[in-house]
């Protein structure tokens, strides 16, 4: 039961880093207004 | 103060002629703020929707459009486009052109205005008119706000608000946007002039330049523009290069573009300099019938600031003096806070972790969180006296003093003086440093700042310099008030600021080669920082800081405690409960991935927990101190202190005994982060503005290469000097 916790945690930790490095992909081939919200600097 | 009246609408209604068939018939009026650099646009902005976008005290702080909403009195839904600053439509600049091409409805991904609001600043009325009667040939209804009414006042400036109206013929609304007065008028303003008839140009052509324009006109209502906004096109274009990317677009228009220009020059007139002659001619005919003032017996405060500010040997030490300053504070004031927020940590973490169960659970959430995302947490009072230092600059108005006083140094390098607002902006966050090279005109210069913007150092290097300095640079006093950690974390900023000064003389000597341009920059007049804006800044800023850390930091420390546990190593029950430990770091895939990239960060004087750090924080600089925090929250065995500076300080090698870590190592890490380029948006923001495609990805990869080639070398002759010198590497 705990590994089964433990890997849905890491797991999703990893969907999240894997969604936000597409995002930043694909902001640097579209251009658009703005930077997006996750990257941090506020624009 | 005058008080702030509804404005009158008869003479805008007199001076209409045809209305936009657009405007008024869609649910929802969209307004699009314009107004020349540091008129308080987006302060007006803030105002009239209720968002907090960034604002500050010097020309080019909005480089792109930023859309917010409100609601009408009757509940009717507003939306509100806020514009880069221009002076002038003749967009030289990648933001003016944002801004003409939302105008004009040439930009496709944005909706074409029905009321533009034009922001004027009261104390400088006359410049401002140039942009503004520009506007009002668009063919689109215009509400002007007049604002700072308030500063225009107490420097004896008085305005003629409805002569004013009567010689603009659109409603003018006097406003004071930083407090708030005037907003409501403004907003009924916008509605009034979306059932106006838009205006149109206020003063006539003579004849015969009016016969000169008329093929370029028709040339421009063949291609879609309306009438009115073809006439304010075609004077534009006169005043335009030949390399205008518009003249190529359209079929035919340069050579009408030649056609009027010979028409005018046989009439007599400079086809460069007539639309300036024309429109300034209106403005001191406007200006003279709206405006007194009186003039000023000496010098105002802010003169005699500058006096001092802008010197040429005082000004240069007291920028010194400030960034000393600066950096002094973040230190002394952060340390007693920062201590609170470890203890509380560090006992929420223990208070949690007794209450589960031995084993991975508990270690993914004390060794994971806690420790990971625990120990950048710490920073937070730092960042947030860093934006605080940081926002009295940009609201005082020191930060165009300080692009000022650079613009000597930035001549040498070959950078126009402009390049350096960018360039200072980067000490905040490199992604906005990089937007901001919109307002540099000249394509080569803008690309060069891009390329050395990411070399200053961004708020996200804070935790790791401080952790470093915080355990190796002991807090000696050098002066009174002065430490050596704050003059280290000083002259790592200077290093980062100098060497892109060096970098940038490069690309501008080879790949970038290029004149050199003079700079005009407005330098505005000093202010008090609103306590409000600053608080707002700063909690904004943190908010961002915690966001972060509650979202990448956290993801990825969960992801690499994962790599440090697993696989489960059988370990050597006869050895010392540490080894046991380490044998099984070892043995994890971090540990497996980090003997892997030893022998490339051996050289430098690193272990392999160093190397995997620098590695994960590729992602985001602050990783660095997480996966730290995380590596010795897996590696620790409950010996003293659990504060990561102080397991650093005590960690030994396993064979040898020595220290792992050095101040040497210290420094040499301090020098590897100052240069390498660790932030994936970073990366993403320079493809975008290097040109996107192939051009973007390239200019970003000799980007990426360029800065860790350096950071690499530098690390390394950091290394290789200090240990001959003696120092224990």
């Amino acid at each position: 039961m705990e590994l089964i916790i433990v890997g849905s945690i890491v797991l999703a930790a990893m969907a999240f880093i894997a969604r936000s490095a597409w995002r930043t992909v694909r902001a640097a081939r579209k251009p658009k207004a703005g930077c997006g919200s996750d990257c941090g600097c506020g624009h | 103060m005058t008080s702030l009246q509804p404005p009158t609408t008869t003479d805008a209604q007199r001076a209409g002629q045809r209305s936009d068939p657009t405007a008024g018939a869609h649910a929802t009026l969209r307004v699009a703020i314009i107004g020349n650099p540091n008129t308080g646009k987006t302060t007006l902005f803030n105002a009239l929707t209720g968002l907090r976008q960034r604002v500050g005290n010097f020309a080019g702080v909005t480089v792109e459009r930023v859309e917010g909403n409100f609601r009408g009195a009757d509940g009717q839904h507003v939306t509100v486009l806020d514009l880069p600053g221009s002076y002038s439509l003749s967009a030289g600049s990648p933001d003016e052109q944002i801004a003409l091409d939302v105008l004009l409805g040439r930009d496709k991904d944005r909706w074409r205005p029905d009321v533009v609001l034009v922001v004027v600043d009261a104390v400088h009325l006359d410049r401002n008119l140039f942009l503004a009667g520009q506007v009002i040939e668009l063919g689109i209804p215009v509400v002007v706000a007049l604002n700072q009414f308030d500063v225009a006042e107490s420097e004896g400036i008085a305005i003629d608000v409805p002569e004013l109206i009567h010689e603009l013929g659109v409603p003018v609304v006097p406003t004071v946007a930083k407090r708030g007065e005037g907003i409501e008028p403004l907003k009924r303003a916008l509605f009034i002039a979306a059932t106006l008839p838009a205006p149109t140009r206020r003063f006539e052509l003579p004849a015969l330049a009016a016969t000169a324009l008329e093929p370029l006109r028709q040339c421009l209502v063949a291609d879609g523009l309306l009438p009115s906004a073809a006439g304010m096109e075609a004077l534009r274009l006169l005043g335009m290069s030949r390399t205008d990317p518009h003249l190529a677009q359209v079929p035919g228009l340069a050579e009408a573009v030649a056609v009027s220009s010979s028409a005018l020059r046989a009439a007599g007139l400079v086809p460069a300099r007539f639309e300036s002659e024309m429109r300034y001619g209106w403005i001191a005919e406007v200006t003279g019938r709206t405006v007194t003032s009186r003039l000023h017996v000496g010098r105002s405060l802010s003169d005699r600031i500058d006096a001092i500010a802008l010197h040429r040997y005082y000004g240069p030490a007291l920028f010194l003096f400030v960034m000393v300053l600066v950096f002094q504070s973040v230190f002394s004031w952060a340390t007693p806070l920062m201590d609170g927020i470890e203890w509380m940590i560090g006992a929420a973490g223990e208070a949690i972790g007794s209450r589960l169960p031995e084993g991975d659970l508990r270690s993914l959430v004390v060794d994971g969180l806690f420790a990971g995302v625990g120990s950048v947490l710490v920073f937070l009072p730092q960042i947030a006296i860093l934006f605080l230092a940081i926002g009295v600059l940009e609201h005082s108005g020191y930060m165009a003093r300080a692009a000022y006083l650079m613009d000597r140094v930035m001549r040498r390098v070959g950078l126009h003086g402009k390049s350096f607002i960018p360039m200072l902006s980067g000490y905040a966050c490199a992604v906005p440093g990089i937007m901001a090279t919109r307002t540099i005109e000249d394509p080569k210069d803008r690309l060069a700042t891009i390329m050395v913007v990411p070399l200053m150092s961004c708020s996200a290097r804070l935790p790791v310099y401080t952790l470093l300095i915080g355990a190796f640079v002991p807090p000696i006093a050098l002066l009174p008030g002065l430490s050596l950690q704050s003059v280290t974390m000083l002259i790592m900023y200077l290093l980062g600021t100098v060497v892109a000064l060096v970098v940038a003389a490069i690309f501008k000597r080879t790949l970038l080669k290029g004149p050199v341009r003079p700079m005009i920059l407005e330098l505005p007049p000093f202010r008090w920082p609103s306590p409000k804006s600053l608080a707002v800044s700063v909690v904004q800023r943190c908010e961002l800081f915690l966001r972060r850390a509650g979202t990448v930091i956290l993801s990825l420390s969960i992801v690499l405690w994962a790599m440090a546990t697993y696989p489960k190593a059988s370990v050597d029950t006869t050895q010392s409960p540490a080894a046991q430990q380490e044998q099984q770091l070892e043995y994890s895939v971090l540990g497996r991935i980090g003997k892997g990239i030893e022998p490339i960060v051996r050289p430098l004087g690193y272990d392999w927990k160093i190397g995997v750090s620098i590695a994960a924080s590729f992602a985001a600089r602050e990783v660095f101190v997480s996966t730290m925090g995380t590596i010795y929250g897996v590696g620790d065995v409950g010996e003293g202190d659990a504060a990561l500076r102080a397991r650093l300080v005590r960690e030994r090698h396993p064979v040898s005994g020595k220290p792992v870590y050095t101040p040497l190592i210290a420094v040499g890490l301090m020098v590897f982060y100052v240069f390498a380029l660790m932030c994936m948006s970073t990366i993403a923001v320079t493809v975008r503005e290097a040109g996107g495609g192939r051009i973007g990805w390239g200019w970003a990869a000799l980007q990426f290469g360029y800065m860790l080639g350096l950071a690499y070398g530098a690390a390394w002759i950091v290394y290789i000097v200090g240990k001959a010198l003696g120092f224990a590497g």
